[in-house]
C-alpha cells in the first residue's frame, strides 16, 4: 500500500468493514459495522474520524462491545468486579482468577462522549446532586441507576485517600444508593524522611517502606475479597501468572507507543492511540483479546513505519498530551490543526510500566500502585512528563483540563512550570468538556497557535 | 479556576501573615493536598502534609494515623519544638479534653455565633473558662450586638426557627452567616461545620490516656470525628441523625465553598437522609457572595416558616 | 508588492495594507463586526484600496487572523492572532519581550524569544472578567462611554475593591457600590484594577521586560497604569494598539510572499 494513511468517516469505515466481511477476511466475532452502535444511541460516533486500517476497525469494535462481553460473562456465570479509581492494579489481580472479569465503571465517563447526551447519564447524575462541578466520571452514577449499560458488578472496589475529591464523592454517593463498596486506602505518596527506610518504585520514584507496606496490606484485603468472590484461591502462583500476562500487554503497548510517538511521519492517529492506551488498565473486559488487538495494531504501525506511511505529513508538530479528553473529537482536531502526538500522560502512566517480576507478587503490585503519579505531588508527575517528552522529542506540551476534576485546579500550573524550566517548551492549558462544540473555535485557536509557535521555533 | 476559595485564602495567609514558622495541611481533601504542594514550591515556610486516612474501619488506617501523628511531632520538633514526655502529653490532652467539655456545654446553651467564636478562639490557643457556658438572661443582647428581640433559649419571648449549620470550615468573617440566619428569624442550634462541635473529639478515656496517651489521641480524634471525606461516611450520618434529633432542628443549611466536592455531594444526600429541608450554600468567599448568602438564607427561612 | 492583513475580531474588523519592500503601512482601517464577516471585511478592504489608490491585483498575499479568520473566504491563508500580534508588536517595538493583548472578548499573554518569535502563550477566553467586556458593562452601568472611563479613573481617590470573579456578579457588585454611595470614579478604577489583576494572574512568575500592552483595551486611558500596578513593572502601550493584529498578519503575508 502506498500513499498516506487516511482518516475515514464512520460510513467509510463501515464500507471497509463490509468489504472485509464479504471477502471472508478473518474477523473476530464481535466485529461489525460501527453504525450498529449509532443505532444504539452513540451518535457522537458519526462525528469522529477513524484510521483506515483493519487493525483500527478491530480496536473500535473491541472497545464498543465491552458491555456485550460483560453481559455475556454474567450470563455464563462469571463474576464481575467493578474496580474504581485505581488505574491498573486491581484488574491485574482480578484477571488472575479463572472466572472473574473486571472493568472500570468509571469508564462510563466516556459514554457521553460517544453518546452525545442521548442517554442522559449526566442528567441522572444531576438528579443525584452530582452536577457539572463534578468531573465527567459522574456519568457512572447515572449508569448504575438506569442499568442500561454494564451489568451491576458482584463486587465493587474503590481506592480512596490520595485520590481526587470528585471521584471519592461520586463513589460515596453510589454507595449511598445501595451499592456496597470495598474501600481501600491509598496513602499520599511522599518523599522518605532522612533515615527512613525507603524503596524504589517502578517509574523512578522512591517512597517510604511503610507506605508500600500499607498499600500491600490494603491489597491483601482486596485479594481476600476477590478470592472469596471467585470461590477459588488467589495465591502467589496465580498472581505471578496474572502479572506475566499483564506485562505482556504492557510490553505490546510500550512498543506501540514508542513507534507511534517517535516515528515520522506519524503512523497512527491520536484517537486510536488514546483508545489503545486505555486497554492497558482494564483490558476492555477480555485480557487475551486485548493483547491480540494491540498486537494487530502494532503490526500495522510497524508496517507503516517501514513503508514511511503516516496519517500526517512528515514533520508535523509534536505535541505531548497530558490528561485524557472528555470529547474524543479533540483528538481529531489536534491533527486538523497540523499536529501529531509526541507522547502522552493520560493519568495512568504507571500502568504502562512493567510490574516488577523479581519481587513477590503482592509487593510488586503494591509498589506499582504507589507509583501512580496521581497519588503523589504534581512535580513527580511533571518529572515523568519531562522524561517522556524528551524521549519522544516533543516540541510542546498540552495540558488538557477535565472540567470539575479537583486535581486540575493547581496541577497544570505546577507541571507547566517544571516543563518550561526543564525543557523550555511552550505549555498550553485547555479545557475540554464532554461535548466541546461550543468551545471549538477557542480550542482550534489554541492548538493552531501552538503549532505556529512550534514551527517558528524550529527555524531558530 | 476550580481552586477552593478556602484553600486559596489559607495559602495566602501562610505566605503573607507575619511570623508563620510552618504550615500543616492534611489530605482530607484534594484541594488542600495540592495546595500543600503549591505552598512547598512557593518558597514560604516549611510545610507538612499530614496524611489523614479516608478509610477508618481497619487497623491499618489507625496505624497510619498514629504514624502520621508521630511524623507531625517530628515536624514540630524540627521547627524548634520539644518532644513531650508522656506525662506532659497526657496532661495536655486532659486539659484540652476539659476545654472541649466546656465548649460542648457552651454550644448547647449559647448556640450560634458565640459558640462558634469560642471554638475558634480555642483553636487559636485560648482555653475557655467554665463560666463561658452560662447563657445570658433571656432578652439580654450579646455584647456588641443590638438586641434583635430573639431569644436563644426555648420558651423565650419570640421563638426563633432552629436550624443546623453543617459543612466545611468557616474562615474569618464567615461567622456573619450566623448573623444572617438570626436576622432572618433563625437560630443555629447545631453547628456541624468543620469549625463547630462536630470537629471536637469525643471525651477521652482517662485510664487509657495514662497508659498510652498517643493511642488515646488516635482513638479520640481518628475514631470519633465524623466527616464527609471519610469512607464510608456512615459515621457522619449517624452523628447527624443523633444530633439533629436532640437539637430539634427544622432545617439544614449546608455551608461549603464552591469547588468543594465532598460537601457538595453530601448536601445532595442530606435531604433524603434526614427528611429535613436543606439549603446548599456554596459560597465564593468574597464580599459580593455575602449578599447572595443573606438572600438565600432569608428565602430558606421563609420556606421553613 | 503589497500585502494585506485582515483581523476579524469579535467586535471589529481591522485591515492593514503593507508595502512589502519598505514595510511601511500604506493604509489601515477599522469597521464594526457584523453577521457577514466575509462581506464586511471585503468591503473594508475595497475602501482602503480606493483610498490609497491601489488596485486589488497589487496585493500579492493576504492573511486573515482573529476570531472570524476562517470565515474570510478571500484570504490566502489564516494565522492565529497570537502569532500575528507578536509580529505586529515586534515590528513597531523590536525589543518587546512580553505582550499583553486585551480585546473585547479575550485576553492573551505572549512571551517572546529574543528573535521575536513566540516562546509561550496563555489565553483567557472563558471568563469575561479579564476582558474589555467588563469595561463595556461598567460603562453602561455608569452611563459613560468607553472613551470617558479614562477620565473617570484618573479622578479616582480610592479604587473600590471589586471581588467577584464573574462579570455578571461584578455588575451586581457595582450596583451595590453605587447604592452605598461609592463614587463612579472609584468604581471605574476598581474595575480596571480587577481586570489588570486577572490578566496578571496569567503572567505568573515575572514578566520579561519590556512589557507591551496592545489590543483595543489598551486605548482606554488608565488601563496601562492599572496593568503596570498589577504586574509591578512598567508597561508600554503599542503604537496604534487596535491594529497590531492586522499589521502582524500583513507582515506575515509579506514573509510568505517574499520569503523573508
Amino acid at each position: 500500500m502506498s500513499g498516506r494513511a487516511k482518516r475515514l468517516t464512520l460510513q467509510e469505515l463501515d464500507r471497509l468493514c463490509r468489504r472485509r466481511q464479504a471477502s471472508g477476511a478473518a474477523m473476530p466475532a464481535y466485529a461489525g459495522p460501527l453504525e450498529r452502535h449509532v443505532q444504539d444511541g452513540d451518535r457522537r460516533l458519526l462525528r469522529l474520524e477513524y484510521d483506515d486500517s483493519p487493525a483500527a476497525l478491530r480496536l473500535w469494535n473491541f472497545l464498543l462491545t465491552e458491555e456485550d462481553r460483560l453481559h455475556e460473562a454474567r450470563a455464563a456465570g462469571r463474576k464481575i468486579v467493578g474496580t474504581m479509581k485505581d488505574l491498573g492494579t486491581v484488574p491485574v489481580m482480578a484477571y488472575s482468577l479463572p472466572n472473574v472479569v473486571a472493568f472500570y465503571p468509571d469508564g462510563a465517563w466516556w459514554t457521553p462522549c460517544v453518546m452525545e447526551l442521548s442517554e442522559g447519564l449526566f442528567g441522572i447524575a444531576q438528579s443525584l446532586g452530582l452536577g457539572d462541578a463534578f468531573c465527567p466520571v459522574r456519568a457512572m452514577a447515572g449508569a448504575f441507576v438506569n442499568r442500561a449499560h454494564f451489568p451491576i458488578p458482584d463486587l465493587l472496589t474503590c481506592s480512596v485517600g490520595a485520590t481526587c475529591d470528585d471521584f471519592s464523592a461520586i463513589a460515596q454517593r453510589l454507595e449511598s444508593l445501595g451499592y456496597p463498596i470495598l474501600w481501600w486506602e491509598m496513602p499520599s505518596r511522599r518523599r522518605p524522611e532522612p533515615g527512613e527506610p525507603a524503596v524504589a518504585l517502578p517509574g523512578g520514584f522512591r517512597a517510604p517502606e511503610s507506605q508500600v507496606a500499607l498499600v500491600r496490606s490494603e491489597l491483601e484485603r482486596v485479594r481476600a475479597a476477590l478470592a472469596e468472590l471467585a470461590g477459588s484461591p488467589l495465591g502467589d502462583e496465580e498472581l505471578t501468572a496474572g502479572i506475566r500476562e499483564a506485562n505482556r500487554i504492557r510490553g505490546l503497548l510500550g512498543e506501540l507507543r514508542h513507534l507511534a510517538y517517535a516515528a515520522d511521519p506519524c503512523p497512527m492517529p491520536a484517537l486510536e492511540m488514546l483508545i489503545a492506551e486505555m486497554l492497558a488498565i482494564h483490558f476492555c473486559s477480555d485480557r487475551a483479546e486485548s493483547a491480540a488487538v494491540l498486537a494487530e495494531l502494532l503490526d500495522e504501525v510497524r508496517s507503516r513505519t517501514t513503508a514511511g506511511r503516516g496519517v500526517m505529513p512528515a514533520g508535523a508538530a509534536r505535541l505531548f498530551w497530558v490528561n485524557p479528553v472528555a470529547d474524543l473529537r479533540v483528538m481529531n482536531l489536534l491533527e486538523d490543526c497540523g499536529a501529531r502526538l509526541g507522547g502522552t500522560e493520560y493519568l495512568f502512566c504507571h500502568a504502562l510500566d512493567a510490574i516488577p517480576g523479581d519481587l513477590p507478587p503482592m509487593e510488586a503490585l503494591a509498589r506499582m500502585a504507589l507509583a501512580d503519579p496521581m497519588v503523589g505531588p504534581s512535580v513527580d508527575r511533571a518529572a515523568r512528563i519531562v522524561r517522556d517528552a524528551r524521549a519522544f522529542g516533543a516540541e510542546a506540551v498540552v495540558v488538557s483540563r477535565i472540567p470539575g476534576a479537583s486535581h486540575c485546579a493547581l496541577e497544570g500550573t505546577i507541571m507547566g512550570r517544571v516543563v518550561r524550566d526543564e525543557l523550555n517548551l511552550p505549555v498550553v492549558e485547555l479545557e475540554v468538556p464532554p461535548v466541546a462544540d461550543p468551545l471549538w473555535p477557542t480550542l482550534r485557536t489554541r492548538l493552531e497557535a501552538l503549532v505556529e509557535t512550534v514551527l517558528e521555533r524550529r527555524k531558530r | 479556576m476550580g481552586m477552593c476559595p478556602y484553600a486559596r485564602a489559607f495559602a495566602g495567609e501562610v505566605l503573607s501573615a507575619p511570623g508563620v514558622g510552618g504550615a500543616i495541611l492534611t489530605t482530607t481533601c484534594d484541594q488542600m493536598r495540592r495546595t500543600a504542594e503549591w505552598l512547598s514550591l512557593a518558597g514560604g515556610p516549611p510545610v507538612l502534609l499530614m496524611n489523614v486516612p479516608a478509610t477508618w474501619q481497619t487497623p491499618a488506617a489507625a496505624r497510619l494515623y498514629r504514624d502520621e501523628l508521630q511524623r507531625l511531632g517530628r515536624f514540630l520538633v524540627s521547627l524548634g519544638g520539644r518532644r513531650p514526655r508522656r506525662e506532659r502529653l497526657a496532661e495536655t490532652m486532659e486539659r484540652y479534653d476539659a476545654c472541649r467539655a466546656i465548649l460542648r456545654g457552651a454550644a448547647g446553651t449559647l448556640g450560634g455565633r458565640r459558640a462558634s467564636e469560642m471554638i475558634a478562639r480555642f483553636d487559636l490557643g485560648e482555653e475557655p473558662d467554665g463560666s463561658a457556658s452560662a447563657a445570658p438572661p433571656c432578652g439580654t443582647a450579646a455584647p456588641g450586638r443590638a438586641d434583635s428581640g430573639q431569644c436563644c433559649t426555648p420558651g423565650g419571648r419570640r421563638a426563633a426557627l432552629p436550624v443546623a449549620l453543617v459543612g466545611g470550615p468557616l474562615a474569618r468573617g464567615d461567622e456573619r452567616v450566623f448573623d444572617a440566619i438570626e436576622q432572618a428569624g433563625g437560630l443555629v442550634v447545631l453547628d456541624g461545620t468543620e469549625s463547630g462541635v462536630r470537629a471536637l473529639a469525643a471525651p477521652l478515656d482517662r485510664r487509657r490516656l495514662r497508659d498510652d496517651p498517643l493511642l488515646e489521641l488516635v482513638d479520640a480524634y481518628f475514631g470519633t470525628i465524623p466527616d464527609a471525606f471519610r469512607r464510608p461516611d456512615a459515621l457522619l450520618y449517624e452523628w447527624l441523625g443523633r444530633e439533629l434529633a436532640a437539637s430539634a432542628a427544622r432545617g439544614i443549611i449546608v455551608w461549603r465553598y464552591v469547588w468543594c466536592d465532598m460537601w457538595a455531594a453530601a448536601a445532595a444526600r442530606l435531604s433524603e437522609a434526614t427528611g429535613l429541608p436543606v439549603l446548599d450554600l456554596h459560597v465564593s468567599g468574597d464580599e459580593a457572595g455575602l449578599g447572595r448568602t443573606v438572600h438565600q438564607v432569608q428565602a430558606f427561612m421563609e420556606v421553613l416558616k | 508588492m503589497i500585502s494585506a492583513g485582515v483581523d476579524g475580531g469579535s467586535r471589529a474588523i481591522k485591515v492593514v495594507l503593507l508595502d512589502c519592500r519598505t514595510r511601511k503601512v500604506l493604509a489601515s482601517g477599522v469597521c464594526d463586526q457584523g453577521v457577514d464577516h466575509d462581506g464586511l471585511a471585503r468591503k473594508l478592504l475595497e475602501q482602503l484600496l480606493k483610498k490609497a489608490d491601489l488596485a486589488r491585483s497589487r496585493i500579492v498575499r493576504l492573511v486573515a487572523t482573529g476570531y472570524t479568520r476562517n470565515a474570510i473566504g478571500f484570504a490566502d491563508t489564516t494565522v492565529t492572532e497570537i502569532t500575528c500580534h507578536a509580529a505586529g508588536v515586534r515590528h513597531r517595538m523590536p525589543k518587546a519581550a512580553t505582550i499583553i493583548e486585551i480585546g473585547g472578548q479575550d485576553s492573551k499573554l505572549l512571551r517572546l524569544n529574543p528573535d521575536g518569535s513566540v516562546r509561550d502563550f496563555a489565553m483567557n477566553d472563558r471568563c469575561a472578567a479579564g476582558t474589555g467586556r467588563f469595561l463595556e458593562v461598567v460603562a453602561a452601568r455608569l452611563n459613560a462611554g468607553l472613551e470617558g472611563l479614562g477620565d473617570l479613573a484618573r479622578a479616582a481617590s480610592s479604587p473600590a475593591p471589586i471581588s467577584s470573579m464573574c462579570v455578571v456578579f461584578a455588575e451586581t457588585e457595582i450596583i451595590g457600590l453605587l447604592a452605598s454611595g461609592a463614587r463612579p470614579e472609584d468604581i471605574v478604577a476598581g474595575v480596571q484594577a480587577s481586570i489588570a489583576s486577572r490578566v496578571a494572574a496569567m503572567v505568573g512568575r515575572g514578566a520579561g521586560a519590556p512589557v507591551v500592552f496592545t489590543g483595543g483595551v489598551a486605548m482606554i486611558p488608565g488601563m496601562a497604569e492599572a496593568l503596570a500596578a498589577a504586574l509591578k513593572t512598567p508597561v508600554q502601550i503599542a503604537p496604534d494598539p487596535q491594529m497590531t493584529g492586522a499589521l502582524g498578519a500583513a507582515i506575515l503575508a509579506c514573509r510568505q510572499a517574499c520569503g523573508r
